[in-house]
Parts: structure tokens; sequence; C-alpha cells
């Protein structure tokens, strides 16, 4: 069973009235059509749909990683007082990738482990990206410990210092896992994170995600066509031409 | 921090990366080479004109040369800074050996005087050292008669004559040895010695006359030699003709110079130039004066210095009343030096475009390694990096590059121009190919020197070039929609 998230909570992150459209060659398609969400802390919400329906969408637009058209994103971090009901999406670039790198995390379908680096790298580069070169050397020793927990934590200690290539697709979601959670963060986005694995591996990504939600008490959003992964959820949502079923 | 170390991983594990790297090492290594070679020419030319030539040279004007000598030289010796001084007589004149017949310069000078106001007592070859180099080289003279005569290994024996002159122990002659040259009871031994034959036709040998070394290693001329000189007379332009006995070797480093030039007694010229005066003409005097300066007081590479004790000169000799031209040392062969300037600005300029050549590199391989690496960009920004961080790991690769390139180039460089003679030499022994032949170049080493602000201008573009070659393909790399190619796979 997921963390209980406290119904009294405010949320950790709300989404009102989203809309998304893209131009393509002079037609306005609308992906999203006015989506309302509410995420609690240490909440796994699971949304599902046909492909197409605005799913992945809806995760990059949550995650930062697109904009868009018109709605808010109110994100109330426990430890940002910056962040406290703030609308994400008026924010400048620079503040939207800090809070990319320090409070959420990415895993996704295709793994995306970068293959000049060896598994702690990776799992290091959330930290390097956060910190001055000077900060980073300081804390080396500190931040590298903390990396080979994960990797320990996730099941793949044994191959840190391999490279991305030697290792199997369960053992590379589990590196792309282990990175998301390098700088603690608040909310990991998950976009199909079995879609490319076997039914037997998935499912121990599953217990991964179900024990790290309970132990660390992260959030997970994920987006999947995979009823397993789905049903792990406290809360699963529908969605349907680019809104919720319920809404 | 993620920049540097994800810009040195892209760097490791790419060939073209490689590719790039080598051909900025080796563009910059051949922009310094060719830098420090010219650098070296244009040094060395400088030197040798400073050497044969002294610092000032007054000349007379009008046919029969230089009025007042004596007072000129007081005049110029009250000047500070001036401590020597030199006549000479420079006629144009052709000579005959054999069959052949050559142009040449017919030099008069005061060897002791000369030695005083240039670097002659260093290019003179002793005899000992002389009979030495020639024994070396023409093995079988003497014994097997000139019939069995081989061609002579030039660059092997140029390269002892290089190594006996530039020997740092080696003293310059001194004026007894100096003197000896022009001597009769040497030319009494040279002839014997040399051409025995010829003892009894000159029980008083003609006067003495140096020649260059590259003349007698060759066997164009020879030691005892007796040359037949003609020029004509400054007075009746007729054609004056004089034998000379061959008695001593000289090596400026100037080939031309030294295969063009006859040096022989400033007496002895002066004296043959007034043989054939009509009645009643005035003889001929010197031609100029040599005049060298104390390089302690006076800064003889600046023109400016030069230029101001040029008017000092001008103005003392012109209390004493001759009418005279002074030039400075770089003004003597004022268009070579130009020229050979212009030349190697010419030869930067045309390099520089290999330089460019080599940005064109460090452009297609980062724009390669930014269409290779989107995905791995797209991530990158997923986890946080801005696009100006994405940016600067484009911009360190392609600077890195350039910046080991360069710093590898120079280093490469440095070692070739060090050795440069020695590879010469071997590339010679090998295919037999002369590369800087000493008859071309006027110089019997090739020379390098490295002017600090030769080593800047090799180090500055190709880095400027690669900073501007990143730059496209760095700033590009964020605004190809990175996290797209992440999110729809």
């Amino acid at each position: 069973m997921p963390a209980s998230p406290n119904s009294n909570e405010p949320a950790l992150y709300s989404v009102r009235d989203l809309h998304k459209e893209y131009q393509m060659q002079g037609v306005t398609v609308p992906v999203l059509r006015g989506c309302d969400l509410e995420v609690k802390h240490g909440e796994i919400l699971s949304i599902i749909g046909m492909s197409g329906v605005g799913k992945t969408t809806l995760l990059n637009i949550m995650g930062l990683l697109d904009n868009p058209t018109s709605g808010e994103l109110i994100y109330s971090s426990g430890d940002d007082k910056e962040l406290q009901g703030c609308d994400l999406a008026g924010l400048g670039l620079s503040k939207k990738c800090s809070i990319r790198n320090r409070h959420f995390g990415f895993v996704f379908q295709f793994y995306h482990l970068l293959p000049d680096l060896t598994v702690i790298e990776n799992v290091l580069l959330p930290a390097m990206i956060a910190l001055s070169y000077g900060k980073y050397s300081s804390q080396r020793s500190r931040l590298e410990e903390r990396a080979r927990e994960l990797l320990d934590r996730v099941g793949v200690l044994d191959r840190s210092e391999f490279p991305p290539s030697r290792l199997s697709g369960g053992e590379r979601q589990r590196v792309a896992i282990a990175r998301a959670l390098m700088n603690h963060p608040e909310l990991v986005f998950c976009d199909e994170p079995t879609g490319n694995l076997d039914t037997s591996t998935g499912d121990r990504i599953h217990e991964l995600i179900l024990e790290l939600n309970r132990e660390l008490g992260i959030g997970f959003i994920l987006v999947t066509h995979d009823q397993g992964l789905a049903r792990l959820a406290s809360r699963i949502l529908t969605m349907r031409d680019g809104r919720f079923e319920d809404q | 921090m993620y920049q540097y170390f994800l810009s040195l991983r892209f760097f490791r594990s790419r060939f073209l990366t490689l590719a790039a790297f080598l051909s900025t090492m080796f563009g910059v290594a051949m922009l310094l080479i060719v830098q420090s070679v010219m650098g070296g020419y244009m040094a060395q030319l400088k030197e040798n004109i400073r050497g044969q030539e002294a610092h000032l040279r007054i000349i007379g004007n009008g046919p029969l040369g230089l009025k007042n000598l004596s007072d000129v030289e007081d005049a110029v010796a009250s000047i500070a800074g001036v401590i020597g001084s030199a006549p000479f007589i420079e006629r144009l004149a052709v000579y005959r050996s054999g069959v052949a017949i050559k142009p040449v310069t017919l030099a008069g000078i005061d060897p002791v005087r000369q030695a005083k106001v240039s670097d002659f007592a260093s290019y003179l070859l002793r005899p000992g050292e002389l009979d030495e180099l020639l024994r070396k080289h023409h093995p079988e003279a003497g014994s097997a008669g000139e019939d069995a005569m081989e061609k002579v290994d030039m660059p092997l024996a140029i390269d002892d004559v290089h190594s006996l002159l530039s020997d740092q122990e080696r003293e310059p002659l001194g004026d007894e040895e100096l003197k000896r040259f022009f001597d009769l009871e040497w030319r009494i031994e040279i002839l014997k010695k040399h051409r025995p034959l010829l003892v009894k036709e000159f029980p008083v040998p003609p006067a003495g006359i140096i020649v260059g070394i590259q003349s007698l290693l060759d066997r164009q001329l020879m030691l005892g030699q007796v040359l037949t000189v003609i020029t004509l007379s400054p007075d009746t332009g007729r054609e004056i003709s004089e034998r000379f006995l061959v008695t001593g070797a000289i090596n400026t480093g100037d080939f031309q110079l030294d295969d063009s030039t006859l040096f022989a007694d400033v007496q002895k010229i002066r004296n043959l130039l007034n043989r054939d005066l009509d009645q009643g003409a005035s003889p001929y005097r010197y031609q100029g004066l040599r005049i060298s300066l104390d390089e302690d007081e006076v800064a003889v590479q600046d023109l400016a210095a030069l230029e101001e004790i040029r008017n000092e000169v001008t103005l003392a000799i012109a209390r004493s009343g001759a009418l005279l031209a002074v030039q400075t040392w770089p003004e003597i062969r004022a268009n070579l030096l130009k020229a050979v300037g212009i030349e190697k600005l010419l030869v930067y300029f045309i390099v520089l475009i290999l330089i460019v050549f080599t940005g064109s590199m460090i452009l297609l391989m980062l724009t390669l390694t930014v269409i290779e690496k989107t995905r791995d960009v797209g991530v990158l920004m997923s986890l946080g990096a801005s696009p100006g961080g994405v940016t600067k790991i484009f911009l360190f690769n392609g600077l890195l590059i350039s910046m080991l390139g360069t710093a590898l180039g120079l280093g490469l460089g440095y070692a070739f121009c060090a050795n440069i003679n020695e590879i010469h030499d071997l590339i010679y022994v090998v295919s037999g190919v002369e590369l800087f032949p000493a008859e071309i170049y006027q110089m019997d080493r090739i020379p390098v020197h490295f002017y600090p602000a030769d080593i800047l201008w090799c180090t500055l573009p190709p880095v400027i070039v690669g900073f501007l070659a990143s730059l496209v393909p760095a700033t590009w790399a964020p605004r190809r929609d990175p996290i797209g190619s992440i999110q729809y796979e």
C-alpha cells in the first residue's frame, strides 16, 4: 500500500484549468482542455488513458518541461518558503530549471541515462547541476556516498562503475529512479516507467516505487498504460479528450 | 560544475574531437614554425648586415669618394657612443679564373680596423682551421689529382663550417692574425705550399685576397690560386686589371655576399684605382667610413636611437665641411629587410587560412556532437540544466580543443624548430633533397628566432577562431528542442 496522504493537509501541487494547444500547419490543435488536479505530499497518483489524450503533455507541463497555453500551476513546497502557493507557470526560465533540479525528479520510459557517464556519475548529475564547482568539490565524498546509498537502495550498487550500456533494461530504470531521487525531490514524474520492460521486471519497479514512497514519503505521478502499476496508486485518474473523466 | 565535467567526457569519447584537436595542433605548429623561421631569417639577415656593415656608414658623395678622411674620423670620434671607425672601398669588378668570368664586389678593407667595427674577425677562418676543413671535404686533393675530384657534399661541409664558427669558445682572430692574410711572407708561404709551380713565375706573389669559404669548398677557387680581377678606373672609366692571390677564407653566414665578394687590403685597392689617372686628375680617396657604436650606450636595434645618433654624426661631419651621406645599418639593405618583413606577414596570413580551416573542423565536430547529443541535452535540461549551462558545455568543449591543440601545437612547433637543421640534414641524407639551399636563401643554416609577439600571434588566432567556431553550435544546442527529443521517442 502507498503512504496515506493527510486529507486535511494543503495540496503540494494544484493544477487549475490547464489548457494546452499546439499550432500545426496553421491549425490549432487543443491537447489539454481544462485540467484540474491536486496532488498531496507523499501521494502516488496514476494517470491513465488512451494514447494521445494528453497524459504526457500534462506531465511535461506539471514538470515544467513544457509551457501551458493557459491555467495555473500552484506549488506549495514544504521546505521552500518562496514557493508557498507560487504559480510555477509564470516563473522565469532559470527559476523553472532550479525547481526541476531541486524539487522534481523525472523517470522516462527509455531511461535516458547519459552513455558517456558511468552509472554513479549519472546518479550524481542532478547534484552536479545544482552545485557550483567549489561546492561540489567540497561535498564530493558526501554526495558520492549518497549516490551509492541510492544505488544500493534500488539494488544496482554493484554496477556503479559500469557504463549504462552494460546494464539490462530493468537495471537502467533503477539507475534512472536513483538519479531522480538524488536531490531529495518532493515529487517524481514517471512517464511510462515500465513501458519498456517485461512484466516481471516491471513488477519489481512497481515494488521499488511503492517502497520509496512508503520509506521516503516522496510523491509520484505515474503516467502509464500498465494497469498493475496504476493500481499501486492511492488515486487513479483517467484522461479522455484532454481532461479528466470525472471533470 | 557539470559543464566542465561533461565537456571533458564529450572530448574524450569522440574520434572527430581528436581530428579537430590534431588539426588545431598541426595548424598552430605550422604557424609557429613559419613565424619562427621567417623571424629567424629576418633576425639573421639583420645580424648579418650589422655584423658585416657596422652600425653606421658614411659615404662620400662624388666620384672620388670621401674627402678629408682624417677630419671626418676626428669629428666622428668625438661623438659619445662612437667606439671605432674603419675606411672602406667597394668596387664592382669581375674576376677571371680559367675560362670562367664572375662579377664580384671588390671590397677594400683595413682588416684590423674592420674587425673593430664589425664581426669580421669572427667570420674569418684561421689557416689551420681552413686546412682541416679542406682536408676533410677534399680528401683526394693532392693525391689523386683534379681529375679524380668528386662532388663535395656541400650541406655537410657548410654544417662543419657553421659548427666551427658558432663554437662559443672560439676566439675571434687577433690583430696579427688579421694582418697576416695580406702579408708578403704569408703569400710566399701559401704559394709554396699550394702552388709550388707558380713560385718561379711570382717571386713576389700578388696581393692577398680573402674569398668565401663556399668557393673553396666547391672548388670554384683554390687556396694559392692567382686570380685576375678587372675593375674600372673611377677617374677615366678605363679597365684596370690586377692579379691577386687567394690567401684566406671567410664565412659571414650570408652565402650570396661571401660568394660575390673579394676582400683585399684597402690601400692596395686605393693604389689600384689610382693607377690609371689622367694627368692632373685628383687621386681616388676612400669610398666611406664604417662606424661602430657602443651597444651598451646606444640601443642599436632601436630605429629612433639610431636616427638620433645619425643626426649627431651628420651635424659633426657637416662642421668639418664634408658633403656626405650617413646610413644606419638597417637602411643599408632596407629593401631586403622590408621585403622579408612583408613576406613574413604574407606567409602568416596564408597559414592563418589553415587556422580558419581548423576552426571549421571544430564547428563541424561540435555541430555533429550537438546533433548526436540532443537527447542527452534534453535529459540534462529535464534534470535542471539551464540553456546557458548547456551552451557552456559545448563552448567549453570547443575552447578545450582549441586551447589544448594550441598549447601542444606550440610545443610541437618549438620542438620542430629546435631541431629544424637536424631534420633538414636527415631529409638531405635520406633523400638527397636540399630543402634550404644556401645559395638561394643566402644563409648556411635555417635560422630560427622566437619573438614573444610571434608566439602571441600564434596563440590568439586559433583560440579566438576556436571560440567563435564553438559559439554557433553551442548556442544552437539548447534551441533545437532537446526536451522534445526525450518526450516523443
